[in-house]
């Protein structure tokens, strides 16, 4: 952003400027020999250079915008070469006359069009002779879009003079900047990784503070290159295959090689316009795009020196980098990409030229000098951290630089010798958020630990990442028109990014649920908000509001991902209306409303209904603004989670009530408290605050509310923020009071409120902190002063207060369990091989409470599967006879054969007395009762023997759920039983003939035929997988479409570079 | 800003009060759904009964099946314990069959397990089992307790197991007497063969002047059990009667249907626990609930059994006694007449509809005797029915913390107490023989499953 701005107020580089060179050459303009004395001590010992015979090659192509420039400062050079060589490869403008005409040179030679730099410099080579020692004769050649440094052969010949092993050496390029400006390295040595990728070894926007010394390097910008005449001699000169852009390195890479020493010379200054690479030059070597051809030499001059293994490397990364630049939205680039590929292809014989050129050269001297095999890695994870860092900076407003009046009046000694950068990391902000995990952690102290989080909402998370998938992907048996939620999608690619641990990523959002709010909530704060005091405050009491309405402490995963997203959404949809009245058009303008269409289809997943509300808020203000624009962003925002989502639908329309339920509904109760209480963010349920303080709060919010409207009467974001508040309560209360029907089949519960409390709430808490934050500074008048002091201390108290109650109660009521009620071995039997249920019955309290479990018990999403029970209807009911009957200790014959219909293998009865232990021990065919740890008895029922089992004679052994079977030849009658619901979509196949399937209840019975083959059993969803496919395939598209642009950034000199050279050209 | 007036700044809050206004009101008179009554899970299943051998030598004696009402569905039937065929009984009526030497095992299936009622009777002038006695039939278990086993010079006691399943059942016996528990070398390990009976003399394993109390369990299979005491004196039988199970040990114990009359009531308490106890005794009565003088209170050792004699408190009144210790106990009492002698085990609260199949017979007389720990008056729907239907109906009303009684009428009729979801209510009938010695005292088959309690609820939270 930053150097966005600067780049800006460039301006012509003035060539004749004493101080253009000098490291951090500065904002003040002194005069050097005022500060001879700070480098009086690096003063060297002078170097005779005068034995050195230099001829100095500068070939120019098209450059009479810039060349007048270069010129001029070559004119200007303390120490001037042996002899001066102008090549003009066949320009069309007046580039050779300005040459001529420049009196610089000695000769000045007129070469075709096609002519590349290795061509124009052999030519000039051929065309002067060399000084009598060999040892002593050097090539120095040069660009037509440079500014040399007065002192730059002097101080290249400075460097070979002294260390006369260098053979090859080349100057410190800088990029071109305004006078103001430090000058910042553009290249100072290269190097070229195995995909082609120039690597420069500097930071991006690097400034010459003098920092570096001469170095051995793979290769040098043939920009400048000072090359030994016998080296040049010896290895043919540079080679013609690659005639520009990558020519330096080529020639550094086979220098080194034949064992030539090639280092720098960072004191020698050549500030370099790279017109070629910018796209000024007319150039038909180019072919294209300046890119295209950059990329295309880069993987000519890797494959010259290797085998072909390598260039299948080349052409793998380039697709993978082709692909990677089309997924950003850059398809520029990835033409470019695609070009080069294309014409990589077909250079066989540039490629077998190179290797005939480069076959006797030793590749093993240029080992340490290139990068290593992770490089690429590293370069983007180094981006990746920059990315991150800027973010951050962007966040807590690090670039937000205020100037200063004394700025502004150009006095020249108010300027400040730094630039009034804020500390990215001592700031208000990152102390609240600092602040804010630190209390998050002492709130979940008693939650932190091993184990897996839960709560009254919330179910112990899957004990595995492939658990977590298959949660989501794996059909609901006994229910053939259902579907599982999408909100397990969610949970589990959120698991894969938490390193496949579905408990992090619970934990992190559930006990995180505080900061993470509040960190979403300062990003749409910085949207629409001006002051930083306002921004955090009302950060915090809105990311507070999950907490105190209960929602954290009954571990209601849904809300604390809709508190998340929430303001990201709202952030969107301010950007997209900002975009639509600037009238921004393009793709760049559809941005926002894919980016509203993913956040909103995650919304949905979690609270269907939610996408009513958007609906019809969304209906509501296209009716007040009526603009085309919007409403056809409003369309396509609304319409991606209808199309994401379509597998659901059937689902979600099965029930209608499901449409208002949020994740794991069917684990709640049916408890209704009074609906009025919820306009005090109090629902019925455990974690709530003590009622005064709910009042208190809520009065406080409704009372600053009101205030903000008073304030803001025709505000539009504080009226819909008013309207999107009364909408959610007119959700909330109106819902309050029905009876939905959730999973298992049967289960009655409360439709979600606790979203529309968030919503409202927050809602409110919007429109009071932008009325607050539009409040002019306090009048003169005292009763103003007070009256706003007064109002800011009442509310500072209630986000205060509430802060407190969170940190002391605010997970409270939320467990970690072991998921150790059922001894291991138990747990065994459940999981394999026989995956009998268990009956777990609890006599604790009054009525006995019981459930059926299977496989690892109760986790993530099982309620909205159906738990054990799936999708069946009779299977709850039969399972609820059966503990009645088992408690009534009827002493039933029928139990034992009904324990074993549902494959109950083991019977856990927790606090169960005498009289109820002996009752159900009563029960005929129960193994004897075991007492386990902590009150509890468990029984076998030794009459089941696996879930699904396949029957051969009297014999039975179990089989996994579903899976295949090679069978041998029968001599008995067989079958495969399966205890599992009824299910249509259940298919066997012997052989791949379809079995017919006899149910009776829970039991379905296939007769398998004699002979041998493979048996094939499961629930078959032939069209699901692709449903699923299409979805992910949509929702990264969907994702494509949101993101931003990717900008290229090893290119970063480029627009500084075309618009001095453009400025150059006027 | 400054171009909004104060009118518009009114209105708007005006506006925005009034619409919150309308939410409190909408959230104060909207509905709310309820959701419908948990859906009353029946036990329809299945119920069996074991009615213990009767003695046919000469000796008159009958097993009752009672089906009280005709609409309920299901089937009553009833068979040998070694037979596979079964007799049907009508529903709507009460049967009686000849009694047998070999145990009956009555089943009720479906809603019919939820109101039916089986009992035996035995009646003898002379020999052996002199006397009256009724026990109800029992269900089948792994754990029996039965308080105040007499096994002496005057008194002989048989333990009758029952094995209604189709595997051999082992059962051990344990025993308390007044002195901590007693060695029973035999007492362990005894089978019981499949769909059999057996019987054990307890005076092969010991015998004893004070009573004793038997611990019964299975380590394999199950059985039902029941005690025939027989009493004597030097010359000749003094009486007869079944002593069925009492409750498991608890904390609180009521005896219902002490007979009222002349003669020794003994109270019998067993401590089965490692600690001391007192047992707290009141007796309820027509009266109310009172401690009878010089035997409200009984002390019971560790593993041991005591006994008290109430007679003085309970002067001859009808009544019900109810014990309070802090260690769990079991309790009995045993009742003598001039001619006979009865025993009555600590029962479980009446709930549902409790059928005692033998109400009265041909020259025995019965009183249905209901008692109340509740502390609001009980009004008991009661209907006595025979072979041919219904001979009778009252409304009984027990007082709190009182004993009503109620003359069954008819000769050979059967009682059904309608007891609901009342709580405390105890009960039991007691019979005098009209023509000859004989008094007896039984319990009422209970339906399992039918108590007050809610019904299981589904909670997936249950073993996380």
């Amino acid at each position: 952003m930053a150097s966005d701005h600067e780049r800006e107020t460039h301006h012509d580089l003035p060539p004749e400027d004493p101080t253009l060179f000098a490291a951090g050459a500065g904002r003040a303009r002194v005069d050097p020999a005022d500060w001879a004395w700070a480098h009086r001590d690096t003063e060297r010992a002078p170097v005779d250079v005068s034995t050195e015979h230099v001829v100095a090659i500068v070939v120019a192509h098209n450059g009479a915008a810039w060349l007048p420039a270069a010129l001029a400062s070559l004119r200007n050079l303390t120490v001037q070469p042996t002899y001066w060589f102008g090549v003009d490869t066949g320009s069309t403008d007046d580039t050779a006359a300005l040459m001529r005409a420049s009196g610089l040179f000695h000769e000045v030679h007129t070469a075709p069009a096609d002519t590349s730099f290795a061509d124009a410099t052999r030519i000039a080579a051929q065309h002067v002779p060399g000084g009598p020692d060999p040892r002593h004769n050097w090539l120095w050649l040069l660009h037509d879009d440079i500014t040399v440094a007065p002192d730059a052969l002097a101080e290249l010949l400075r460097h070979v003079v002294s260390d006369d092993q260098v053979d090859v050496t080349g100057p410190m390029l800088l990029q071109p900047t305004r006078g103001d400006d430090p000058p910042r390295i553009s290249e100072l040595g290269v190097t070229i990784t195995d995909s082609g990728r120039v690597d420069r070894h500097l930071e991006p926007g690097e400034i010459n503070q003098q920092q570096y010394t001469s170095q051995r390097v793979l290769g040098l910008n043939s920009c400048g290159l000072l090359v030994r005449r016998p080296a040049w001699e010896k290895l043919d000169g540079m080679a013609p295959e690659i005639p520009l852009f990558r020519d330096g390195v080529a020639f550094g890479w086979a220098a080194n090689a034949a064992g030539y020493k090639v280092s720098t010379t960072p004191e020698a200054l050549i500030v370099h316009r790279q017109a070629g690479t910018v796209g000024l030059r007319d150039a038909q070597l180019l072919e294209g795009s300046p890119a295209a051809t950059d990329r295309y030499l880069g993987m000519l001059t890797v494959a010259g020196h290797r085998g072909r293994a390598t260039s299948l490397t080349l052409i793998l990364s380039s697709l993978l980098r082709a692909l990677g630049f089309l997924l950003g939205k850059a398809p520029d680039l990835a033409a470019d990409e695609l070009r080069a590929l294309r014409r990589f292809s077909r250079s066989g014989p540039q490629i077998a030229a190179l290797r005939a050129r480069y076959a006797g050269l030793d590749e093993t001297r240029v080992k340490g000098l290139r990068p290593g095999r992770w490089s690429g890695l590293t370069h983007t994870l180094d981006a990746a951290g920059r990315g991150i860092s800027d973010r951050w900076q962007h966040l807590v407003g690090a670039h937000d630089v205020d100037i200063s009046v004394d700025e502004l009046t150009g006095d020249d000694f108010a300027a400040t010798t730094e630039p009034p950068r804020r500390r990215v990391w001592i700031n208000p902000f990152t102390a609240v958020v600092l602040a804010l995990i630190v209390l998050a952690l002492v709130t979940a102290r008693n939650v932190i630990g091993p184990g897996r989080l839960t709560g009254a909402m919330l179910l112990p998370s899957q004990p595995s990442l492939a658990a977590a998938y298959a949660a989501y992907l794996d059909p609901i048996v006994g229910g053939p028109g259902l579907s599982a939620p999408p909100w397990l999608a969610w949970i589990a690619l959120g698991s894969t990014l938490t390193f496949g641990q579905t408990e992090w990523l619970i934990s992190l959002v559930v006990l995180g649920c505080v900061p993470l709010s509040f960190l979403s909530a300062y990003l749409l704060g910085r949207r629409v908000l001006t002051r930083q005091p306002v921004r955090l405050a009302a950060a915090v009491a809105y990311a507070l509001i999950p907490a105190l309405i209960g929602a954290v402490n009954r571990g209601a995963i849904g809300v604390a991902v809709v508190a998340v997203v929430l303001p990201l959404l709202i952030r969107t949809l301010v950007s997209l209306v900002a975009r639509v009245r600037a009238g921004v058009t393009g793709p760049d303008s559809w941005r926002a409303a894919w980016g509203a269409g993913a956040l909103l289809t995650i919304l949905t997943c979690f609270l269907p209904l939610l996408w009513v509300a958007a609906v019809l808020l969304a209906v509501l203000g296209c009716l007040l603004v009526r603009e085309k624009a919007l409403i056809q962003r409003a369309a396509v925002a609304l319409g991606v989670p209808v199309v994401l989502l379509a597998p659901w639908w059937p689902s979600l329309l099965n029930g209608f009530s499901r449409i208002a339920l949020g994740p794991d509904a069917g684990i709640g109760r049916p408890d209704a408290g009074a609906a009025v209480a919820l306009l005090v963010g109090r629902s019925p349920g455990e974690g709530l605050p003590p009622l005064w303080l709910s009042i208190a709060l809520a009065g406080l919010c409704w009372l600053a509310a009101l205030a903000a409207l008073a304030l803001q009467p025709r505000g539009p974001l504080v009226l819909g923020a008013w309207f999107t508040a009364v909408v959610a309560l007119v959700f909330a209360v109106g819902t309050s009071g029905l009876l939905a029907t959730a999973l298992p089949a049967g289960t009655r519960v409360r439709p979600e409120v606790l979203t529309w409390l968030l919503l409202a709430f927050g809602a409110l808490v919007f429109a009071i902190a932008v009325a607050a934050d539009s409040l002019g500074v306090p009048g003169r008048a005292a009763s103003r002063r007070i009256l706003s002091l007064a109002a800011a201390v009442v509310l500072l108290g209630g986000v205060v207060g509430a802060t407190g109650w969170w940190v002391a109660h605010g997970t409270a009521p939320l467990t970690r369990t072991q998921s150790d009620a059922l001894p291991p071995y138990v747990r065994n039997a459940m999981a394999a091989p026989a995956y009998t249920r268990t009956l777990a019955i609890d006599l604790t309290g009054e009525p006995a409470r019981w459930e059926l479990l299977d496989g690892a018990g109760n986790r993530l999403g099982d309620a909205d599967r159906g738990l054990a029970f799936g999708g069946s209807a009779s299977l709850p009911r039969d399972t609820a006879n059966l503990v009645t009957r088992l408690l009534a200790g009827t002493a039933d014959d029928t139990l034992a054969g009904d324990l074993t219909a549902l494959q109950i293998g083991h019977l856990w009865v927790h606090g169960a007395d005498i009289d109820q232990r002996a009752r159900i021990q009563n029960t005929p065919g129960l193994g004897p009762g075991t007492a386990i740890e902590g009150d509890r008895v468990l029984w076998t029922v030794p009459g089941s023997t696996g879930r699904v089992v396949l029957r051969v004679g009297d014999q039975e052994t179990p089989q996994p759920p579903q899976g295949h079977l090679d069978l041998p030849v029968a001599t008995q009658s067989r079958q495969l039983v399966l205890h599992q619901p009824a299910d249509p979509r259940l298919r066997v196949s012997f052989d791949g003939d379809v079995l017919p399937v006899r149910t009776a209840g829970a039991i379905s019975t296939v007769e398998i035929p004699p002979g041998a083959g493979r048996l094939e059993y499961g629930i078959s969803t032939p069209v699901r997988p692709w449903l699923i496919a299409g979805q992910l395939i949509g929702l990264v598209v969907v994702c494509v479409l949101a993101a931003p642009a990717l900008r290229r950034q090893d290119q970063e000199p480029a627009p500084v570079g075309r618009r001095v050279a453009e400025g150059g050209r006027r | 800003m400054n171009r909004i007036s104060p009118l518009t700044r009114y209105a708007t809050v005006a506006i925005a009060v009034a619409v919150v206004g309308f939410l409190v009101v909408a959230a104060l008179i909207l509905p709310v759904q309820r959701p419908a009554a948990a859906d009353r899970v029946s036990t329809e299943g299945q119920a069996n009964l074991l009615c213990p051998a009767l003695p046919t030598d000469r000796a008159e004696s009958t097993v009752a099946l009672a089906a009280p009402d005709a609409a309920v569905p299901g089937d009553l039937s009833a068979r040998r314990i070694s037979e596979t065929q079964a007799d049907p009984v009508p529903a709507g009526a009460l049967v009686h069959r000849p009694g047998n030497e070999s145990p009956v095992q009555v089943r009720a299936d479906g809603a019919r397990s939820a109101e039916f009622g089986a009992a035996v009777l035995a009646r003898s002038r002379t020999a052996l089992d002199r006397g009256l006695s009724v026990s109800r039939c029992l269900t089948p278990s792994t754990e029996a307790w039965f308080a105040g086993v007499y096994s002496s010079e005057n008194a002989r006691s048989e333990i009758e197991l029952i094995n209604p399943d189709s595997a051999q059942a082992t059962v051990d016996l344990q025993f308390f007497g007044a002195d901590g528990e007693r060695a029973a070398p035999g007492g362990r390990g005894i089978t019981v063969d499949a769909k059999s009976s057996r019987v054990v003399a307890v005076e092969s394993l010991f015998t004893s002047d004070t009573p004793t109390s038997v611990h019964l369990t299975t380590s394999i299979g199950r059985v039902a059990a029941v005690v025939r005491q027989r009493t004597s004196d030097r010359t000749a039988a003094t009486g007869t009667d079944w002593l069925a199970p009492a409750t498991l040990p608890r904390t609180s114990q009521v005896i219902p249907a002490v007979p009222g009359g002349t003669g020794e009531r003994e109270l019998v308490v067993a401590n089965p626990g490692e600690r001391r106890t007192t047992a707290r005794v009141e007796i309820i009565t027509a009266d109310g609930t009172v401690a009878p003088a010089d035997a409200d209170q009984l002390d019971v050792n560790a593993r041991s059994t005591a006994t008290i004699r109430l007679d003085a408190g309970l002067k001859e009144a009808a009544a019900a006694v109810r014990i309070t210790t802090d260690q769990p106990v079991i309790a009995s009492v045993r009742a003598v007449s001039a001619d006979d002698v009865a025993f009555t085990a600590a029962a479980d609260p009446l709930q549902g509809r409790a059928v005692a199949a033998i109400g009265t017979a041909d020259g025995v007389a019965g009183t249905l005797q209901l008692s109340n720990t509740a502390d609001t008056t009980a009004v008991v729907p009661v209907t006595a029915f025979d072979e041919s239907g219904e001979v009778g109906r009252a409304d009984v009303e027990v007082p709190a913390h009182g004993t009503a009684t109620w003359s069954i009428p008819g000769t050979g009729s059967a009682v059904l107490v309608d007891a609901g979801q009342l709580t405390g209510l105890y009960g039991g009938v007691v019979l005098r023989s009209t023509n000859g010695p004989g008094l007896a005292s039984t319990g009422l088959t209970v339906p399992a499953g039918a108590s007050g309690a809610s019904a299981p609820q589904h909670d997936p939270g249950v073993a996380r």
